[in-house]
């Protein structure tokens, strides 16, 4: 039988070595933090799957809203792109003209097609859509002025400075009309930048309720173990080291809470695509939900991991520090 | 060595614990702190264990200045210490043998440290055989006994008990003299706080009765040996 040691013996050399490395220590140390969370964990499922659902919910709410929003920048964009210019040409406007105008215009790079259609094309073209071909052929004179239809570059111009280049053209003298309707585009941007703003202020006051969520569960996770951080302190624990329970409780509940709010807004999306599809049918089927990348879902769980984290570095604290040990 | 100078405690109520302590305690030497319920007792064990600070004066321990170490450094102090309570302080969800571990996980010993410090101290305690059971399952006298392996498994160079026999009968009482005299004669220093006079009366080891937070009369001058029980 060995026995306790007289102080400043002489094996306290060797006593040195059998403690193992920092960093193992360390390792050992959080390993062991690790599974005591599990185990406690484990100890109350219902209240653990309770927690990591409201912490899902929670997440996959502003998530839901970020992965909408991209979907209708997509529409948005899509629709953008098919935003054409028409440019009437004044009756009787000279050849020469037309043919510098259109010269000008394909020398714009912010401009992605430039097609003249002349008065007799456009003729022609009114009268095979419109089946009142016998019609117009009664008339002397062809009514329908030459138009050159443009295709702008929507990655270059906004909606504003599609209107003022609009405005430019109309104060030529070979046009008779400029039009594009854009106001329906700029309704359209205005909703979406709604959407953004009350997506980042439901996110942050969603961010809020999930660091007092995890807080006041790891709070109330601490009122068991009060006595073990009592007795650990006692015997030498560091604040670090009762901290490390709590911080693996918090990435438990953010990580799987994350996790769980990624397949509801999968779910989400699955309950919608088919009516989606139906719209899609409706406009020609361009229309498909853009699922959210790896980018969203890595931003998704890191967030839900850091508020986990966070919200029993709080917590945490303040348990260590009302044990004043 | 452990000395306390001009130590004074007041506590935020403003009762004052501790007024104007000055002790000197020699390393290997076993000590009685006496006195009535609130004499200043377990104020005093309290701080040289850090487990409080003092509001004025100094302590050394082993040439520590306790009022130096700040809050990181505490836990590492505590670790040379063992701390024996009235109530064995145990966690009853684990075994013995995991209550003796936690000390010394929480310092990093390594496995088979662990295993052969947890069964020198158990032997020595006589509870080998119950290392596997829970400490609810054991008597008053083995779960202190338990609480002292745990104080001892570290091997500290000081062991401070506050009342480690007050619940415990007369015959367990001695027992656990016994053994605290068997650690002293290996040269951990002892400080006892006890009101139990008619127990420490015959071992004839160096008593310090504490009143309203004072010495009052050192009973035996520092270093005096006690005799076997």
């Amino acid at each position: 039988m060995s026995s306790p040691r007289p102080p400043h013996r002489p094996e306290a050399v060797k006593e040195k070595q059998q403690t193992a490395t920092p960093v193992t220590v360390w390792l050992k140390h959080h390993q062991a933090a690790c599974k005591n969370a599990i185990k406690h964990l484990s100890h109350s499922p219902l209240s653990t799957l309770l927690t990591v659902f409201v912490v899902a919910i929670a997440l996959s709410l502003p998530a839901g809203l970020q992965v909408a929003i991209k979907n209708l920048e997509a529409g948005h964009n899509a629709v953008n792109n098919q935003a054409k210019i028409s440019l009437y040409l004044s009756m009787h406007t000279p050849k020469a003209e037309i043919t510098s105008l259109i010269t000008q215009l394909k020398n714009n790079d912010s401009l992605l097609d430039i097609t003249f259609i002349s008065a007799e094309q456009a003729l022609q073209d009114f009268q095979s859509s419109s089946q009142l071909g016998n019609t117009l052929s009664t008339l002397k004179h062809n009514p329908l002025p030459a138009s050159i239809i443009i295709t702008p570059n929507t990655k270059k111009l906004t909606i504003d400075d599609i209107e003022l280049l609009v405005a430019d053209y109309q104060a030529l003298e070979a046009v008779e009309l400029a039009q594009i309707d854009a106001g329906w585009l700029k309704k359209l941007f205005s909703i979406i930048d709604l959407a953004k703003h009350f997506a980042i202020g439901v996110g942050i006051f969603l961010i809020f309720a999930v660091l007092i969520l995890i807080g006041n569960t790891i709070r109330n996770l601490g009122q068991n173990f009060q006595e073990e951080i009592a007795i650990s302190k006692l015997v030498g624990a560091t604040d670090a080291y009762v901290r490390r329970i709590f911080l693996y409780s918090g990435l438990f509940y953010g990580l799987f809470g994350s996790l769980l709010g990624l397949l509801f807004v999968y779910l989400g999306m699955l309950w919608l695509t088919p009516h989606i599809n139906e719209l899609a049918d409706l406009y020609n089927g361009n229309i498909s939900l853009i699922p959210p990348d790896s980018g969203d879902i890595f931003s998704l769980l890191g967030i839900g991991t850091v508020l986990g984290l966070g919200g029993a570095w709080a917590a945490a604290n303040r348990i260590i520090n009302q044990l004043s040990l | 060595m452990i000395r306390l100078e001009n130590l004074r405690k007041r506590y935020p109520n403003g009762h004052d614990a501790i007024r104007g302590i000055n002790l000197e305690i020699k390393q290997g030497e076993m000590i009685f702190l006496t006195g009535h319920s609130g004499a200043g007792k377990s104020t005093v064990l309290k701080l040289i264990g850090l487990l409080e600070r003092p509001s004025s004066g100094k302590i050394t321990v082993n040439g520590t200045h306790l009022n130096e170490l700040n809050s990181k450094q505490i836990p590492f102090y505590r670790r040379k210490i063992g701390m024996i309570f009235q109530a064995p302080t145990l966690l009853n969800d684990r075994s013995v043998f995991e209550n003796l571990a936690l000390p010394l996980r929480i310092a990093g010993f390594s496995g088979p440290e662990t295993r052969s410090r947890i069964h020198a101290s158990l032997e020595l305690v006589g509870l080998l055989k119950k290392h596997a059971q829970l400490p609810l399952a054991l008597s008053g006298g083995e779960q202190q006994r338990v609480g002292i392996a745990r104080a001892i498994v570290s091997r500290p160079d000081i062991i401070l008990a506050d009342e480690p026999t007050g619940n415990l009968d007369p015959a367990l009482s001695k027992d656990i003299m016994h053994l605290f005299m068997r650690l002293n004669q290996v040269g951990i220093t002892l400080i006892i706080a006890t009101h139990d006079l008619a127990l420490i009366q015959p071992l004839n080891f160096r008593q310090i009765q504490l009143q309203q937070g004072k010495i009052i009369e050192p009973a035996l001058k520092a270093g005096t040996k006690g005799r076997d029980l």
